[in-house]
């Protein structure tokens, strides 16, 4: 099983909604990181909800009194928004050096893809981008629960706002919970 | 390279700058900007945690 996979059996067991610092305490187990911070500041919700990097000059204004790696978000966001930005951002921490974003060819590849739909390009770095998002969505939702959730879905009784709710994240990102391909995506992750 | 993509690739990635391993961002919700206009406030934002201007939220219990 990958790392994310004891990632993923770990969250099983818990109940939503689910407590960020709970995947974090977890990942850096699994990492063997000892230290990650976390920190939220002003960012233009229109151009960046958040970041993570980290950084090998430890002498550098910006992390000094950093310890490891680091997540930005933008304060305004509210905090299901927040929660999901900051455990995303948490599963490039499983990243395989491969994917790392360690050049400006490579931000400028990511970006230029982020901003335009029709890119075909799917750089190492970019697929990781959108395998996180699915990283951290199945970490807030234990599958024997999101199965529950389905079925009252199909049956109508409970909304995509009632479920976002129930789980603590955007209501933007219910629909991928229950797409047809979530079991075969998330099956992909975890081995 | 654009002015604010070089400056933020300088800092994150340069000699002199943080010489990050890894750096990855999630997209804001207007995708009709540039990428000129992400770097910039990447740039912008480290500037404030440079300076400060951040809460630390490491341990906040979110849930």
């Amino acid at each position: 099983m990958s790392r994310y996979g004891d990632l993923y059996a770990y969250c099983q067991g818990l109940a939503p909604p689910i407590c960020r610092n709970l995947i974090k305490a977890k990942v850096l187990e699994i990492t063997g990181v000892t230290a990650l911070s976390i920190r939220a500041t002003g960012l233009d919700e229109n151009l960046i909800y958040g970041y993570y990097f980290s950084a090998r000059n430890a002498e550098h204004p910006a992390v000094r009194q950093e310890k490891g790696p680091v997540i930005v978000v933008a304060r305004s966001l509210n905090r299901c928004w927040k929660r999901f930005v900051i455990v995303k951002e948490l599963m490039h921490m499983f990243d395989d050096p491969l994917e790392h974003m360690s050049t400006a060819v490579d931000l400028e590849s990511v970006l230029t893809h982020f901003l335009s739909p029709a890119s075909r390009t799917f750089t190492p770095q970019m697929l990781s981008e959108i395998r996180c998002l699915w990283m951290a969505l199945a970490c807030f939702c234990p599958e024997e629960i999101r199965q529950e959730l389905q079925a009252k879905r199909a049956a109508g009784l409970i909304s995509d706002r009632d479920i976002a709710d129930k789980i603590r994240i955007p209501e933007k990102y219910i629909p991928n919970l229950f797409d047809p391909r979530y079991k075969e995506v998330v099956g992909g992750l975890i081995v | 390279m654009d002015t604010h993509m070089k400056a933020v690739t300088d800092r994150l990635f340069g000699e002199d700058g943080l010489r990050a391993s890894n750096f990855k961002l999630f997209p804001g919700k207007n995708r009709d900007v540039t990428p000129e206009q992400v770097a910039q406030e990447i740039n912008a934002s480290f500037d404030k945690l440079q300076a400060g201007d951040f809460e630390d939220i490491t341990a906040l219990e979110d849930n």
